[in-house]
């Protein structure tokens, strides 16, 4: 949860938030504030992924119903960001496996085919750079893309990645440094 | 080829856009959604087995101790009875010897008859001694 500055509730603060989210007499008032405080990071974290407007605004509603049917089985063993972004992050990539197979191809050759179509979609404004990038990352493996495009997108910490993605911060750290070497590779051959 | 390393660029941003007063709404539309979707909540249809669940496993307990115990007692008199009888027979059936009842004992029988009765020495003379009629018995 994220307060007025947009920064990370300590934890004594974040328990006493989740005491609210489970009490149904204040649950609605509370579900409100984070929704107020997370729409934003977790659109751009979907975005990042399924990279279209439409496809992000039906994951987005979908996470966050499931965020509220599933709040009774939140067992506080995480912390609510990480429970909420790895129900994002799993919502984002099962939408495009079934986006995917639907339209009988790959994860891969999907996106691939929407970032080469990017500058035709009319939500998209990126720069010959941005889009150079764009380009670059969709050659990595899926999990390259979503670590690159957390840390180096979304400035999340190594930490909260791990939390999210349940690899190691040594792992992450790794696959990231792997990932800009790759990037900068395309970038100076393109 | 032009050396690019990423730490040295200006941050490059994704150069994703988001409708106007998308965000401005989204709040309201999920709430309203959780709304619709409480209310639609079909009420609980309870069958007339589970409105009455409490009362019939209560006939049914009482049912199943009324036949158990029926079925224990009734058990027990008919063994004790199927004993009875089988004694009736024994006794009465004077074609059977003492000898025919001895030939169908193996060796292991008759040592758990010895240990039953622990027919030692001391055993056999206090018997001896205790009973006056023994003369009459030989």
């Amino acid at each position: 949860m994220f307060d007025s500055n947009n920064k990370l509730l300590d934890l004594q603060d974040e328990k006493e938030f989740i005491q609210q989210l489970l009490d149904l007499k204040t649950q609605n008032k509370a579900f409100e504030n984070l929704l107020k405080s997370y729409q934003k990071p977790m659109y751009f974290h979907i975005r990042n992924i399924v990279l279209n407007h439409d496809d992000t605004d039906d994951v987005l509603q979908n996470t966050f119903l499931k965020i509220f049917q599933n709040l009774k089985n939140f067992k506080g063993e995480s912390k609510l960001f990480s429970w909420m972004y790895r129900i994002a992050t799993n919502e984002a990539l099962t939408f495009i496996a079934n986006k995917a197979k639907k339209n009988n191809t790959t994860s891969e050759a999907m996106q691939t085919k929407i970032v080469e179509n990017l500058q035709a979609d009319i939500d998209y404004d990126g720069n010959e750079m941005q889009l150079k990038l764009q380009k670059a990352i969709v050659q990595l493996p899926e999990k390259q893309q979503l670590i690159f495009k957390m840390k180096y997108y979304e400035e999340l910490k190594y930490e909260q990645i791990s939390e999210i993605l349940g690899t190691t911060v040594g792992g992450l750290k790794a696959s990231y440094h792997i990932a800009v070497k790759k990037i900068e590779e395309f970038v100076k051959n393109n | 080829m032009i050396d690019f390393k990423l730490d040295n660029e200006t941050k490059i941003k994704t150069g994703f856009k988001v409708p106007e007063s998308y965000f401005d709404s989204f709040s309201e539309k999920i709430l309203s959604k959780i709304e619709t979707n409480t209310t639609q909540e079909k009420p609980k249809v309870i069958s007339i087995f589970e409105r009455n669940k409490k009362w019939a496993l209560s006939i049914a307990a009482t049912l199943l101790v009324f036949i158990t115990v029926d079925y224990y007692f009734f058990d027990l008199n008919k063994t004790k009875n199927e004993n009875l009888e089988l004694e009736h027979y024994i006794v009465n059936q004077t074609d059977i010897t003492d000898d025919d009842f001895v030939s169908l004992l193996n060796e292991n029988d008759i040592e758990k008859i010895a240990v039953e009765y622990h027919l030692d020495q001391n055993t056999t003379d206090n018997l001896d001694l205790d009973n006056l009629n023994l003369e009459e018995n030989l």
